[in-house]
């Protein structure tokens, strides 16, 4: 017996060390803890290449961090970024496309539940059939992108993530005029995204109906340095909040920008 | 199936070029003074280069200052640099620093000294194509276009070390509209 006790208490301090990171399954009842915050978003499969069979996109969400976090966290990622270090809350948050908890009309809503913070949409992982694994990181949201505030005992409404391949046309309207249409020489995946924000009409999942839901406030964030290790790219602009200039700066960045290159702040 | 056949393929790319997180933090560059730098004159491919244009090429936007297109370049320079061939997504991620270690080549030891010739090629070849189409992209997005040079011009631009020729692409990005091609029509 104190064997499985002590098997227990070492897999509760395992689970521990992802903080309040849990991914939501399809039926299960959602019980809202004011301790922890919750984020959900839409998500379209899409026909992969050849054997990629269909493909699924979902947000990697980095949260912000405080001064001591960081050193922690930078000393972890500086050892090893995909390891969990058991001393350091993970910051990365991934929810994970394989695991739906709603589907309809050909959308799947992803419910994950995490700590409450900052986040930044830092970038894209992809994953299908053939990846066991929560998928791989195919865009980083580098030179451009959007953070909101996930605050504790609520549902934020992150709404649809929306991606198009650059080298072909596309009638998503918040891509249209962003993807090239023809080969760039851009890589294997050169996909453009961007975020259909939630409004009144969005539709919800019938088990999210009764429970507090409220749309992101998205804020515009400049340019961050690729921790990702994915292909660079930018969010696609969000009417009011995100937009680029001719030479690519972002326009509606706030003074909370994370981590500018000490390149781009000497402009 | 517990593994399957992207998993294996990630795996493999994965063991070959597991960086070592290790190495120096990526710096921008210090920015030689323009009047030191000679650039040559842009010459355009025979009709069996123009196929190379892809690779040969410089970039070049209007109204644009050399120490804002060495900015531009070196930016660049530091992405691609940070972009991996195949990209796990991380559980950790220092937001909030301003630069990050460069990963390192791996020496692949455990094929023997062919598998490390042979891994170190095939490495050395797709990290190049993996800092090419970043650099591209991101020159892209920050409003440059691309214009085709033959390969004996483009081996002059690249040529030295370091600063040197990311200075003389940068007297090149903010002079006169080449008059080559331009690769993105």
């Amino acid at each position: 017996m104190r064997l499985w006790s002590a098997v227990l208490a070492a897999t509760l301090a395992a689970n521990s060390a992802t903080g309040a990171e849990r991914q939501f399954r399809s039926g299960e009842p959602v019980v809202i803890s004011q301790d922890d915050a919750y984020v959900l978003i839409r998500i379209v499969p899409a026909a992969g290449r050849a054997l990629q069979g269909t493909v699924k996109y979902t947000p990697l969400l980095i949260r912000e961090l405080s001064e001591d976090d960081l050193g922690k966290v930078r000393a972890a990622f500086d050892k090893n970024p995909l390891s969990v270090n058991r001393d350091v809350e993970p910051n990365v948050v991934e929810p994970d496309a394989k695991h739906s908890f709603a589907e309809a009309g050909g959308t799947v809503f992803l419910l994950t539940s995490l700590r409450p913070g900052t986040y930044v949409l830092g970038g894209v992982a992809v994953t299908s059939w053939a990846l066991t694994t929560s998928g791989l990181a195919v865009t980083c949201l580098c030179m451009g992108t959007l953070k909101f505030e996930a605050r504790p005992g609520v549902v934020t409404d992150l709404g649809s993530l929306l991606v198009a391949r650059d080298d072909q046309p596309t009638d998503v309207p918040e891509l249209a005029k962003v993807v090239s249409g023809k080969p760039r020489g851009f890589g294997f995946d050169p996909s453009q995204i961007a975020i259909r924000p939630a409004a009144a009409d969005t539709d919800l999942p019938d088990a999210l109906k009764q429970i507090r839901v409220v749309p992101a406030a998205y804020a515009a964030v400049g340019d961050i340095p690729n921790y990702i290790g994915a292909p660079i790219s930018r969010l696609a602009p969000m009417p009011g909040v995100l937009d680029y200039d001719q030479h690519g700066h972002v326009i509606g960045a706030t003074a909370a920008d994370a981590g500018p290159k000490e390149s781009v702040a000497a402009k | 199936m517990a593994l399957r056949l992207m998993d294996l393929a990630a795996l493999v790319c994965l063991a070959l070029a597991a960086p070592a997180w290790a190495a120096d933090y990526l710096r921008p560059m210090e920015r030689p003074d323009p009047a030191s730098v000679t650039v040559p004159a842009l010459q355009a491919a025979d009709p069996d280069g123009v196929r190379d244009y892809d690779k040969h090429f410089v970039f070049w936007r209007p109204d644009t200052s050399y120490e804002v297109a060495f900015s531009d370049l070196d930016e660049c320079r530091i992405y691609g640099l940070e972009t991996k061939i195949v990209a796990v997504p991380p559980k950790y991620a220092p937001l909030g620093a301003t630069e990050i270690r460069k990963p390192e080549t791996p020496v692949v030891t455990q094929y023997g000294i062919a598998g490390a010739v042979i891994g170190g090629l095939f490495i050395d070849a797709a990290q190049k194509d993996t800092y090419r189409q970043s650099e591209k992209r991101c020159m892209a997005l920050k409003g440059y276009g691309r214009f085709g040079v033959s390969k004996a011009t483009w081996n002059e631009v690249m040529a030295g070390k370091g600063a040197e020729a990311l200075a003389r692409r940068a007297v090149i990005a903010a002079g006169s509209r080449p008059a080559t091609q331009s690769v993105d029509q």
